[in-house]
This record gives C-alpha cells, structure tokens and sequence, in this order.
C-alpha cells in the first residue's frame, strides 16, 4: 500500500510530461498540417476534423515512431492518408447516393442540388476574392498530384520529404508534380 | 536563340530555382524567358500566399482544436479501458458453466425410481381402509385378540374338566 502511491504519482507525472510534450507538439504542426488538409479539401470542417484526427493517430503511433524521418514529415504521411481516405469515402457516398435514388428523384435534380449547395454565393465570393487564380487552379488537379503541389509550394518541401510522406518513389513524386505544374502553367497563360 | 523548354521550367520550378547555373546564365540574357520565369515565380508564390491567407485562422481556432484533441484522447483512454475489461463478466460465467458440466458428467444423478400414480396409491388405501373396517380387530391390535381367543379357551377348557 505504501508503495503504490509513489508509483501511481510517478505514473501521472509520466502521462502529464507525455501530454505536455504532445500539446507542444501540436502546437508546432497543427498550422501547417490544417493548411494542407484545407488546400486539398478545400471545406473548412472536413479539415479541422481530420486535422484532430491526424493528432488522435499520432498519439497512438507515437510509440512506434522510430525517427526515420522528421515528426513533420510522419504527420504529414498520416494528413496524406486521412485525406485519401475522406476523398474515398466521399467517392463512395456519391455512387451510394446515386444508386439508392428514391423513386420519384431525378439524378438530374439531384445533382443540381449538390451543385448549389457547393456554390454557396456569399462563400463563393468571398473565396473568390481572397483566392488568386493559382489556388482555383490547383483545387482541379487530381487528389494526388494536388497533394504534391500543395507540399511542395505551400509547406516547402523537398521531393525527398514528400517522397517519405507520400510513400512514393522521388521519380514518381517528380512526375507528378511536373504534370501538375504543366497543367498550372497551362491554365494560368 | 533557343529557349527554355517545357521539360526544363517544370525542373526549374520543382526544384530549386538556382541550382541549374546553365538555365539561369540563359536567363540573364534571354528576356523572353527572364519574363516566363518572372511569371512562374510570381505564380508558385501567389500559391504559397493564397494557401496561408485561406487556411488562416485566429488563436482561439487552434486552441479549441487543441482542447478537442486532447478530449478525444482522455474519451480513447476511457473506450479503451472499457474494452480492455469487456471481458471481465461473460469470460467468469463461461468458466463456470463448464466447471458445471464436467461436474455433472462426472457425478449423473441416480436413477430415480418412477412413482406410481396418485391415483392408484389412493385406491389401494381405500381398499385397506375398507378390509379393516370388515375385520373383527383392527390388525394393530391383532396379537391382543389371539391373547384373548386363546385365555377363553383355556377358561372353557378348564369349566368343562370341572363339570
């Protein structure tokens, strides 16, 4: 009995420093890692939430991380995921939605109705403003070669780092990214 | 003069920019790709800065992020202990219902006898019943009356010799 109250207060200590270490952390990263989430998603609550989601998963692995690449470049790997996962799923609830029509619902309709709700007007115009040509560009590339830009323009990172993150070879990296900014440059002329 | 090709600003631009000295001699003389690279360059940082403006957000944004992460991380550690002793009921009572069974396959439960019928038990104590009341003496008290039959006739045995 006399010995469990120290090892209990050593093992709260230990959790405490754990959580303080990880707010630290989150700290550093969360900007960054909400900014390419956004980028690639481009819905402001789909990114926070899987921004929290990316940290939960960290907490968890953070056991096995072994140190093979930077904390950035793993939360980065882990925000790559999240996000492939969210444009599946997003995918799937489409061709769901679209088989499971009710009688009487026109796809026709039903698909303008999506559209409107995307082209919210006020958000719209405001996202328009603030956005250069750039940014609308980039949000029509495919997923993976958006995902390349954004890491590589908006957060600086080398084609090594991305190659790490992406789990990709750097030569596939570099060929992505060279379709993307050919279509970039392309459609900003 | 010939310029820069397709091949070689997407390898200018995804790389770093400086690092190709014979693109950036051709730049310093070439004015037409001096103003395409001037574009590119403008473009990836109109990107950098339209990326930072959007995703912008106050610090009260990134706190309550914070604050969410690390209420999703106190309800995981519950859900966790929770399923980590989800056990700790049907685990005890299967146990036990096996000790049972090998208990009572080791031990069967004797045979029982199979009861006649109620009704049959009652008729053959109405007959019983019946049968006593016809008798002289009840069988409890049948000794006594041998005792009895016998004294009478020792004593008209005895009045008979005197006569």
């Amino acid at each position: 009995m006399e010995l469990s109250v120290p090892i209990t207060a050593t093992k709260q200590s230990a959790e405490s420093q754990e959580l303080a270490g990880f707010d630290c952390m989150m700290r550093e990263h969360q900007q960054r890692i909400y900014r390419f989430l956004f980028a690639m998603l481009r819905d402001q609550d789909a990114a926070s939430t899987l921004t929290q989601e990316c940290f939960l998963r960290a907490f968890k692995g953070w056991k096995s991380f072994r140190g093979d690449s930077s904390v950035a470049t793993w939360l980065t790997r882990i925000a790559v995921n999240l996000a492939r996962d969210h444009h599946r799923n997003r995918k799937l609830a489409f061709w769901r939605r679209l088989f499971t029509v009710q009688p009487g619902e026109d796809v026709t309709v039903m698909a303008e109705a999506q559209a409107e709700l995307r082209a919210d007007p006020e958000r719209s115009v405001l996202a328009k403003e603030k956005a250069t040509a750039v940014w609308e560009i980039v949000s029509k590339l495919p997923p993976q070669q958006r995902a390349i830009f954004t890491l590589r323009f908006a957060e600086e990172m080398s084609i090594e780092e991305i190659a790490q993150a992406m789990s990709l070879q750097q030569g596939t990296v570099k060929t992505h990214l060279f379709r993307a900014l050919a279509t970039v440059r392309k459609a900003s002329r | 003069m010939k310029h820069i090709d397709e091949q070689q600003w997407n390898a200018w631009l995804a790389e770093r920019q400086d690092r190709d000295s014979l693109l950036n001699s051709h730049l310093l003389s070439c004015e037409v790709c001096r103003a395409e690279g001037e574009r590119l360059r403008k473009m990836v940082a109109d990107f950098s800065k339209a990326a930072h403006s959007e995703a912008a957000q106050d610090e009260s944004f990134w706190s309550r992020q914070r604050a969410q992460v690390l209420q999703g991380l106190d309800e995981d550690k519950s859900s966790s202990w929770s399923l980590r002793w989800r056990w700790a009921v049907p685990v005890p009572i299967a146990v036990l219902s096996v000790v049972v069974a090998l208990v009572l396959m080791k031990n069967p439960t004797p045979k029982v006898i199979p009861v006649q019928s109620s009704d049959a038990s009652d008729e053959a104590l109405l007959l019983q019943v019946q049968y006593d009341m016809y008798r002289k003496v009840p069988s409890a008290l049948e000794p006594a009356g041998l005792l009895v039959q016998e004294r009478n006739r020792v004593l008209t045995s005895k009045k008979t010799q005197a006569k």
